[in-house]
């Protein structure tokens, strides 16, 4: 007994630490272009390609130096960093609502429904997720509306996958057939009993899908069909830079480390997350 | 066992056929219109209305969807709206491309994340273990495009040893393998670290031992090999990663591949040869899911069909 409870308090805590990180970074986002922020039309040219570190015409210094066109680099990764995150929560949530509905009516009702939806997973598996992203968003208009829905589609066929496996295990528990056998209406077996049992396996997804979604956002906006410029995206700020290695390198490199950075808490997190919720590990 | 390969065969056309549809409506709910695209702006409209009868465009997008169905059975997918060439003719020019990265990619991804995911588990929870765990994590954070423009930054730019851009030589091939397989590696050493572990754990391996088996021994000749059963499971879950930063890699480093072509492409809003390349990365991954299904039966002798 004591042995489970100390687990339990090493899961939890591991689980907080690992959470702060992550929220440094939605911190960041949320707060920080409040403070630094990033004004796209302040083009200096006397601040061209400053380094980082360096000191700026009117005396400040650029902590991250500037851009090609005299902006600093700071703010931009900072503003990156909110939209970044906005995305990759956006898109997670988005995806896992759809996959949590497309699951539960595929995996309880299966039928013809199950049959559709389990298709419509396949079709959309064949595909590298990132081509899926990349055609979606260049169909679209441009906007961030439209990187949030291009990259939540090309996920939430795994998500549905996981819940329709978890759906079936639980469709068969003694406590549905009871409910059922009470006459219990479906949408509230599946509300109140299946669901519950649904919503662990699918955190545990959805938290290892944050890291894919910035990532996902990042090559979008590296390929030129994210969110357009001026807003300031990790990815398009990397891609911006590739012109100026030789003489910024900056440019390049230090969104890059921040987003490097920023995947790593939410692996972390996501980790800790899923050894929180499994009942079988230390 | 033969069964089981012709179902999956034909599982895999449907899944083909309903991945064209989706493909053909999906640029068809595009705004934008190719045949002002083409004719450029201040175009006559009688040029730009005969564009589009030439094209098909002004049919219904039913009818147009049944004469590509047509053409596709024929083996015509439609010339380029752009070089007015059959539209499957960069995509097969560039196919060899994309196919000798992502296969050399693989190959040294699961090269070097093999031995070390079975290092790992040998030495489990001691400091190289710890290095080795705490390293794919930072690799699996790392985004693709980001690798791909350091290692130009490092190696074409400070160290001039080796090409930044283009196919030509061994020297041009080194840089995008590396990237493709970095992005694989991190995840593949996890999973053979953890299936490892877990083989470790189980009574043959006691047995082994006690017979008197050296570690190493037991190593090589059991656990190694029982691995290698979810190795391919999960390479075979990971090629469409692999595709992916296939793409991405081949337009950082402007190889000559399907997915450079796909992004350039995608921006000259080309839809028949965006319509073949995402036919083609369909049919590559669906024949990739099948040969690793049947590798599979075929390492693993608990599954029969």
């Amino acid at each position: 007994m004591r042995r489970h409870t100390r687990s339990r308090v090493r899961k939890r805590t591991r689980f907080l630490l690992s959470s702060i990180p992550l929220l440094l970074f939605v911190v960041l986002g949320a707060v920080g272009p409040m403070i630094g922020a990033y004004h796209p039309e302040d083009v200096s040219v006397h601040d061209r390609l400053v380094p980082p570190l360096g000191r700026m015409a009117d005396g400040s210094v650029a902590w991250f130096g500037t851009d090609s066109l005299g902006r600093p680099l700071l703010p931009q990764v900072i503003e990156g960093a909110r939209l970044s995150l906005t995305v990759a929560i956006s898109t997670v949530c988005l995806a896992s609502l759809v996959g949590l509905v497309a699951g539960l009516v595929a995996g309880y009702f299966g039928g013809v429904a199950d049959m559709i939806i389990m298709r419509l997973v396949d079709v959309q598996l064949a595909f590298p997720a990132l081509v899926i992203a990349m055609s979606i968003a260049a169909v679209l208009r441009p906007s961030i509306i439209t990187v949030i829905a291009a990259i939540s589609i090309s996920m939430w066929a795994s998500f549905s996958r996981v819940v329709r496996a978890n759906v079936l295990r639980i469709r068969e528990e003694v406590f549905v057939e009871a409910a059922r056998a009470t006459g219990c209406p479906n949408l509230r077996i599946l509300r109140a009993h299946v669901t519950p049992f649904v919503i662990s396996p699918l955190l545990v997804v959805a938290s290892t899908a944050l890291g894919v979604a910035i990532m996902s956002e990042a090559s979008l906006s590296f390929l030129g069909l994210g969110v357009p410029r001026p807003a300031a995206s990790w990815g398009s700020i990397v891609s911006g830079g590739r012109s100026y290695l030789v003489n910024g390198w900056w440019i390049s490199t230090i969104p890059g480390i921040v987003m490097m950075a920023c995947v790593f808490s939410a692996a972390i997190f996501g980790d800790s997350l899923r050894d929180l919720l499994d009942p079988t590990s230390k | 066992m033969f069964a089981y390969i012709i179902r999956r065969i034909l599982a895999m056309f449907l899944v083909l056929f309903v991945a064209l549809t989706f493909i053909f409506f999906l640029l068809r709910v595009v705004p934008g219109d190719p045949a002002e695209m083409q004719a450029g702006l201040g175009a006559p409209k009688e040029y730009v209305d005969a564009l589009r009868e030439k094209w098909g465009l002004d049919k219904p997008v039913i009818a147009q969807y049944g004469l590509y169905l047509r053409q596709v059975f024929r083996g015509d997918f439609g010339n380029s709206t752009y070089t007015n060439l059959p539209a499957i003719e960069p995509v097969l020019e560039r196919l060899p491309h994309t196919l000798l990265l992502a296969f050399a990619g693989l190959g040294l991804a699961v090269a070097i994340s093999y031995p070390l995911g079975i290092l790992a588990a040998m030495y489990a929870n001691t400091l190289l273990d710890r290095a080795i765990v705490a390293f794919s994590l930072l690799g699996r954070s790392m985004p693709g495009f980001w690798t791909g423009i350091m290692a130009i930054l490092l190696f074409s730019r400070r160290w001039r040893l080796l090409p930044s851009y283009g196919s030509g030589g061994l020297k041009h091939l080194v840089l995008p393998t590396c990237v493709v397989a970095s992005v694989l590696l991190a995840v593949l050493v996890r999973i053979t670290r953890s299936d490892a572990l877990d083989e470790l754990g189980k009574d043959y391996v006691r047995t082994a031992y006690s017979k008197g088996l050296s570690q190493t021994g037991v190593m090589i000749h059991h656990v190694a090999r029982n691995s290698l059963i979810s190795v391919i499971t999960v390479v075979g879950l990971q090629l469409g990663r692999l595709m992916g930063g296939a793409v991405i890699t081949e337009t950082v480093f402007s190889w000559p591949g399907i997915g450079s072509l796909l992004v350039q492409t995608l921006g000259q809003r080309d839809y028949a040869v965006v319509q073949c390349v995402l036919l083609v990365f369909a049919g590559l991954f669906a024949v990739c899911n099948l040969v690793t299904d049947v590798l599979y039966t075929f390492v693993n002798p608990r599954i029969r069909f």
